[in-house]
């Protein structure tokens, strides 16, 4: 990228919208699954991809998901930090869920800002005003996600009230990170719009974005064989025009797909590629596996380096995943970041025992990392989706 | 004699002659609009339960719209060619039906009357909550006579539509995709009612099916027997409606708890709407 991008009113935040013939597909998909519910198939088909494979999808897709955010970031607020007198001592960094890594931490550890770390959850619900530490100081001081200071629970907001009032007339600047979800959340429950009026957040990536991003990460371990082709028509994904343009539309869908967001992007690239090793032991008998071909001819060169892009067929959430259960414990999962089992137990509504969860799981929109309980990056745009559809509180990205 | 012919020849005028009457078109007209609003009756509301909830509202009151249209349309195409018509005509069709009307349908007539009113006023709509009586429901058909609404005990109640004539109806989201829902407490008067206000404030803002968009509100008033709380929220979905009383009553009896107050019932013979 030769000009680094700076991040956005929260306002004016546009996805990128899919090209015509996807969303046409999408929408008969979606009119389809009006009338089919009755798909047991997982949300993310198995995940078919040896270890070996994996292992190069590191190098080829190497993380962090986040792409050029760090950079956008610092060029975002490096005057802000720099001027003497700035409007505001506080910016708020509003971003969408599933950042697992933390774009926030990141930049704040690579850049030298001090971070207040957030106590455990179990402990806010029981938290009062006086756990809150000491915020004086002279350097920026970095609240990396606002999400890990309360709990949606009746007992569980005292903590992030005491912290934005204690920003509010903090002399000092603060950088404030807070996922979309808890943000609408917070706007609603404890009046934080109006403590911190002015979120930013990144610049949707789009299918240049992508497509540069993506190219970098592949040129970066010298890696000048590797191609990503197309199945059906063997072109390659990443290949310009003269005008130097995209010549096809896999990047402007997938720029869709994620709603823009570089994470669900990244991880969606990474589930979309198959190397031609896995066709020759999957199946033997069809002769390919989702679409790629066994041989690796088919009219385009078949190499070792060549990695075949499929494209995520599902748009929307299988049906055990968007009961309303479901979906209630999937938009507490959204708002806190991640769960444990007696968290969600505590913060949701659900009667009794519930194997929802296991459910979840099963579907892929779910995952477990320790005790915790994560959404998918991968699945966010249909759990948003389905969100949505279901009528629930959303969020503004 | 010369009456009777007279008479004779204002009937071969009124009706067309039978020679002249496409019976199979006027089967076809009448089957095709049959078939086309059962086919609308079935499709809307199925599509609507499954659909986005933002259109679930519009399908459900397209419904008795388009049967009404479809209806109007059958009925302009199919009168001409059955009888001569003519202004006269409808004035002879119209005193007899009057007749009959006045003597046999009155009521009948006047639910069909009341339904096309009902439909144009919006008094209700399919999916609307309504209150009509002691009966609360939800609107799951309108029909030409009556409308059905389904009680949260599951009962089906059918009301015919003149009911609006004479009777107050209580339209609890009137179109809207959510509603007022307010759970109920009452607490011994010796409390800190300011900090239990606050508490019953976040029971509602914590639960997971409130609607961002729309305000949170505790009343209290003070009544012989204790302290009355009432917590006002909305739904996202007001299907949700009861899911939600029953998790605010179920949180707030224990902040009520968490408070240090005491959660009273009232005596059995007060009266409580007072």
């Amino acid at each position: 990228m030769d000009q680094v991008e700076v991040f956005q009113p929260v306002e004016a935040y546009d996805p990128p919208s899919l090209p015509t013939a996807d969303w046409l597909h999408s929408t008969i998909t979606r009119v389809r699954a009006l009338f089919q519910r009755s798909d047991a198939q997982p949300f993310i088909a198995d995940d078919r991809l040896r270890r070996s494979t994996l292992d190069m999808l590191d190098q080829v897709v190497a993380p962090p998901a986040c792409g050029p955010l760090i950079e956008e970031l610092q060029a975002t607020l490096a005057s802000w930090i720099d001027a003497d007198q700035p409007q505001s001592r506080q910016q708020l960094i509003i971003l969408p869920p599933c950042d697992e890594k933390g774009v926030i931490e990141s930049w704040a550890e690579r850049y030298g800002h001090p971070l207040l770390a957030a106590p455990a959850r179990e402990t806010l619900f029981t938290a009062g005003a006086d756990m809150l530490p000491a915020l004086d100081g002279d350097d920026v001081l970095v609240i990396p996600r606002l999400e890990d200071w309360f709990v949606r629970h009746r007992n569980g907001l005292t903590l992030v009230r005491a912290l934005l009032s204690r920003i509010d007339g903090l002399d000092r600047r603060c950088v404030i990170g807070c996922n979309s979800w808890a943000w609408a959340f917070l706007s609603k429950a404890v009046g934080a719009h109006l403590v911190l009026p002015n979120g930013l957040t990144f610049k949707p990536f789009d299918a240049p974005r992508l497509a540069q991003w993506f190219a970098e990460l592949a040129d970066a371990e010298s890696l000048d064989n590797v191609r990503f082709r197309l199945p059906d028509s063997g072109e390659d994904v990443l290949a310009h025009d003269d005008e130097g343009q995209l010549t096809n539309d896999h990047f402007a869908a997938l720029a869709a797909e994620s709603r823009g967001v570089p994470w669900v992007a990244w991880h969606m690239w990474r589930h979309s590629l198959r190397s031609t090793d896995d066709t020759s032991d999957e199946d033997d008998d069809a002769g390919a596996v989702d679409g790629v071909p066994a041989e690796p001819g088919l009219g385009v060169p078949g190499d070792e380096q060549t990695l075949w892009v499929v494209a995520l067929e599902q748009f929307s959430l299988p049906s055990d995943a968007a009961e309303p259960e479901a979906l209630i414990v999937l938009q507490a999962l959204l708002i806190h970041g991640a769960l444990t089992l007696d968290q969600l137990a505590l913060i949701t509504p659900i009667v009794g025992q519930s194997n929802v969860l296991a459910a979840l799981l099963r579907a892929g929109v779910v995952h477990r990392d320790g005790r915790l309980f994560r959404c998918t990056p991968t699945a966010y745009p249909a759990i948003r989706s389905g969100l949505h559809t279901a009528g629930f509180s959303m969020d503004r990205l | 004699m010369a009456d009777a012919q007279q008479t004779q020849e204002q009937a071969t005028q009124l009706i067309n002659d039978l020679q002249d009457i496409n019976l199979v078109k006027i089967a076809f007209i009448v089957l095709g609009t049959w078939l086309t609003i059962h086919l609308i009756r079935r499709a809307l509301p199925y599509l609507a339960e499954r659909g986005p909830n933002q259109t679930r509202l519009f399908l459900l009151g397209a419904v008795p719209i388009a049967r009404l249209l479809l209806l109007a349309l059958a009925i302009l195409w199919v009168t001409p060619l059955i009888f001569n018509v003519t202004l006269q005509n409808f004035l002879v069709i119209a005193g007899a039906a009057s007749v009959a009307i006045g003597f046999a349908f009155k009521d009948y007539i006047s639910s069909l009357i009341a339904g096309i009113v009902a439909i144009i006023e919006r008094p209700y709509r399919p999916g609307d909550w309504i209150e009509i009586g002691d009966d609360y429901g939800e609107v799951c058909s309108v029909g030409m006579r009556a409308i059905q609404i389904r009680t949260a005990a599951d009962n089906i109640i059918t009301i015919p539509h003149d009911t609006i004539w004479t009777t107050n109806i209580a339209n609890s989201n009137d179109g809207a995709r959510t509603l007022m829902c307010i759970a109920e407490f009452y607490v011994a008067p010796d409390h800190d009612a300011a900090g239990l206000r606050s508490a019953l404030q976040d029971v509602a803002m914590t639960s997971a099916y409130l609607e961002y968009d729309k305000p949170v509100l505790v009343m209290l008033k003070e009544t012989p027997w204790g302290t009355r709380y009432q917590l006002k929220a909305y739904p996202f979905d007001m299907r949700d409606q009861f899911s939600f009383i029953s998790d605010m009553t179920v949180r707030g009896k224990q902040a009520i708890a968490d408070a240090g107050a005491r959660a009273i019932a009232a005596p059995a013979s007060a009266d409580v709407a007072a």
